[in-house]
């Protein structure tokens, strides 16, 4: 093996274990929350963390439908997907929830997620109201009802809406026309001087004021009785801009953050239980290679939970379990190496032969069966939603480095072991002194004949 | 230590039969019960500081609107299932069961449209057909040295994986029919991950019997095969061991909505070792026994 391999691999620990601890404890070497280098005009400023998922630090989870039929022939759909992803971006950076997430699901389909956020109706409204704002005129031919101008008055064209409070000490939200806008605002309480305008929010009548002066900017507020989270609401609705095309929630999940915390808590002792019965029966099973694959394992761990963090992973419920069962994995290869290392052993080479054909005996199993797994975790994170698509990676991310800890790290240790004179005896390895082949079955066929 | 795994595979084979057939005889009457995911509909997960009587309960749902709620208790808490409910009403529903059960009343909630639900099948249908593809093609790809002969061994391989899906689904419905048990996208999911062991598992197999084969020319295949399982076996099980103490940790410790997942995945494991050492081969060296039986025949005058 190369020379530099043993410090490449205690290089990496090291990494590892440094971004495993949580970075609010030490803040050594950068003052700053995880990776901060600057090289030249060159910046890297990278906040570590273990980004948990909505199932784990609670929060509300909607799949929103776009009603494709509104969209006008011959318009993309792609297209109207990214402007209400905008808007609705818009809305929720107004709300300030951290991360949240909002990322296409194919052509028509949003997946909005909102971790912390614990109101299901104020979710909803955010995600598909589509706020279209409308000033409509009293219609000459049905009196008492309104109608649209000719083009709508719509809330398209607006300075940034405010909220202020009106002498009865109500909350009222102020806007302004910009453009032509005004121009018309301000035409249209010329001509319906002292009679009603009718101002909607998605075809529903939020107020009917009558217009008593008229008007000499493109100014006006809406008065409706509001709460102040209410009017705070509707300014930050009609400031993001109405949605393009109506959305429709297809699926909705809200979980309680005290019930993720718990989730949590269970996963951490269901992995250390795990991680415990497999070293426990590593080292009774293989001795000194048990203590090795131990070691490997836990190289193992640290190195998966930095790649977590530092890609980063969001860990749901089902991630947790992935890393887990990769945790099981991971011991395979290390079995699959020592398996063969003991019948080369018996086979009467000596330690040093024995751990090299080990390592090339079961290299190709290593391999193909590796692949099969990652193959399966690629084509679940492919065609997998939320849940699925977390355990995939999870997975994925879990074999490829046992892989590596495997053909890399237990071989390097293995090597460094038998250096040792007194950790060469047969016994440490589960073999018994050197003997005689043993007798065989006459049916039998001849094993591999030493190379 | 040497067992004749190869000769006595029709006892193996009566063993697979005996666990599956009553499986899918549970998935051919409707066994397995498709969770909201697969269905459409709403799942309330509520933890209750009291918890309340079911009927008390279902008078609740029914005065929101909604008769067809099942309440059903569950470790920690009760899940009510209803039709699809919109977030407003949804809502609404919970702060009814806040103001009834007290504030401390805990509510995960959980939606899915019909019309989403069957997205979702089509999902799990193509994902386990492109995995089964793929994995043919790997198989074949790693057995290329055997010339033709590489697809009984992918189609075995095949066989045995097609027979931990049923084991796993036949006993799934089986729960289902009993005890209501629900199968949703993280079972399909635990389904893809045993159908990857199982092929992980039969890969091993098969390399040393290819390993044995190159090594003993002229041997005859069904003392190679039964050698090759003998050596792998001590292998095959601790790998197994390992993954059912991790598995059973996530059982018993991992929370209730994982316990279906780990309990699926650790029936595959052991069914995907048992079809292994027991199956994968055993359909190879029947298929050379076929073959040579049949070129005997043509052989021999009539």
């Amino acid at each position: 093996m190369n020379r530099l391999f043993p410090w490449a691999v205690a290089l990496i620990a090291v990494f590892a274990v440094f971004i495993d601890i949580p970075k609010h404890q030490f803040s050594f070497p950068f003052n700053c929350p995880g990776i901060c280098l600057r090289v030249g005009g060159f910046s890297v400023n990278q906040e570590i963390k273990t980004h948990l998922g909505l199932d784990l630090q609670g929060g509300i989870q909607l799949v929103l439908q776009m009603k494709t039929d509104e969209i006008p022939a011959g318009q993309s759909v792609p297209d109207y997907n990214e402007r209400a992803r905008r808007v609705i971006d818009r809305r929720i950076n107004g709300l300030g929830v951290s991360e949240p997430v909002i990322q296409a699901i194919g052509d028509d389909k949003i997946l909005v997620q909102l971790p912390g956020i614990d109101d299901l109706q104020q979710a909803n409204d955010i995600a598909t109201r589509q706020a279209k704002l409308e000033i409509k005129v009293p219609d000459k031919d049905a009196p008492g009802t309104f109608k649209s101008l000719q083009p709508p008055l719509t809330g398209e064209h607006l300075n940034p809406t405010y909220v202020t409070f009106d002498s009865a000490n109500q909350p009222v939200v102020n806007f302004e026309f910009t453009g032509s806008d005004a121009d018309r605002w301000v035409q249209l309480s010329k001509d319906y001087l002292n009679q009603p305008v009718q101002i909607t929010l998605d075809g529903q009548q939020i107020s009917a004021p009558t217009i008593q002066v008229v008007f000499t900017s493109g100014r006006g507020i809406i008065q409706g009785r509001f709460t102040v989270d209410e009017a705070k609401q509707l300014s930050l609705l009609i400031n993001s801009g109405a949605l393009p095309v109506s959305l429709q929630v297809i699926q909705s999940s809200r979980v309680e953050p005290t019930l993720g915390r718990d989730s949590v808590n269970r996963s951490l002792i269901a992995g250390a239980v795990g991680l415990l019965l497999v070293a426990f029966f590593m080292l009774v099973y293989y001795r000194l290679p048990g203590a090795i694959a131990v070691l490997a394992l836990l190289y193992y761990t640290a190195l998966t939970y930095a790649i977590f963090r530092l890609v980063p992973v969001t860990l749901t419920l089902a991630g947790i379990a992935g890393f887990i069962l990769s945790i099981g994995m991971a011991v395979d290869a290390n079995v699959l190496t020592f398996e063969r290392l003991k019948e080369e052993l018996r086979s009467g080479k000596s330690l040093r032969v024995a751990v090299e054909e080990g390592r090339k005996r079961a290299f190709p199993s290593i391999l193909y069966s590796n692949l099969a797994t990652i193959l399966t975790a690629a084509i679940l994170f492919e065609l997998g939603t939320g849940t699925v698509k977390g355990f995939a990676l999870t997975l994925g991310i879990g074999v490829a480095v046992s892989f590596f800890t495997a053909v890399i790290v237990t071989q390097m240790l293995l090597h460094g072991v038998i250096e040792f004179a007194s950790l060469r005896r047969r016994a440490l390895y589960g073999v018994e002194e050197r003997q005689p082949e043993a007798a065989r079955d006459g049916r039998e066929p001849r094993p591999a004949p030493a190379v | 230590m040497l067992f004749h795994v190869v000769e006595r595979k029709w006892w193996y084979f009566l063993l697979s039969a005996l666990l599956i057939v009553p499986g899918v005889f549970f998935l051919a009457i409707g066994g397995l019960k498709p969770g909201i995911e697969f269905k459409g509909g709403s799942l309330l997960e509520i933890t209750f500081v009291t918890r309340p009587q079911d009927d008390d309960l279902k008078a609740l749902f029914t005065s929101l609107g909604h008769p067809e709620a099942t309440p059903q208790g569950v470790a920690g808490g009760v899940e009510v299932r209803t039709t699809e409910m919109l977030p407003a009403e949804l809502a609404k529903t919970e702060q009814a069961l806040k103001d009834r059960y007290g504030a401390d009343t805990r509510v995960n909630s959980s939606v899915v449209s019909p019309s989403f639900s069957v997205e979702l099948i089509q999902n799990a249908v193509k994902s386990i057909a492109l995995a089964s593809v793929l994995i043919v093609l790997l198989i074949a790809w790693a057995f290329r040295s055997f010339g033709w002969s590489a697809f009984r061994y992918g189609i075995a391989a095949i066989i045995s994986l097609l027979h931990d899906a049923a084991v796993v689904l036949g006993i799934f419905a089986i729960l289902g029919y009993f005890l209501n048990v629900e199968v949703d996208s993280l079972f399909v999911t635990a389904v893809l991950t045993i159908i990857g062991f199982s092929v992980h598992d039969t890969i091993v197999v098969f390399d040393r019997i290819r390993e044995n084969l190159r090594l003993n020319p002229g041997e005859a295949l069904n003392p190679v095969i039964n050698f090759s399982i003998m050596q792998t076996l001590a292998r095959s099980v601790i790998t197994s061991l390992t993954v059912v103490f991790t598995l059973l940790a996530l059982y018993l410790f991992g929370g209730y909505s994982v316990r279906n997942f780990a309990l699926a995945l650790l029936i595959g494991i052991v069914s995907g070792t048992y079809s292994s050492i027991f199956n994968a081969s055993q359909i190879v060296s029947l298929w050379q026994e076929v073959e040579d039986r049949l070129r005997h025949r043509a052989l021999t005058p009539a």
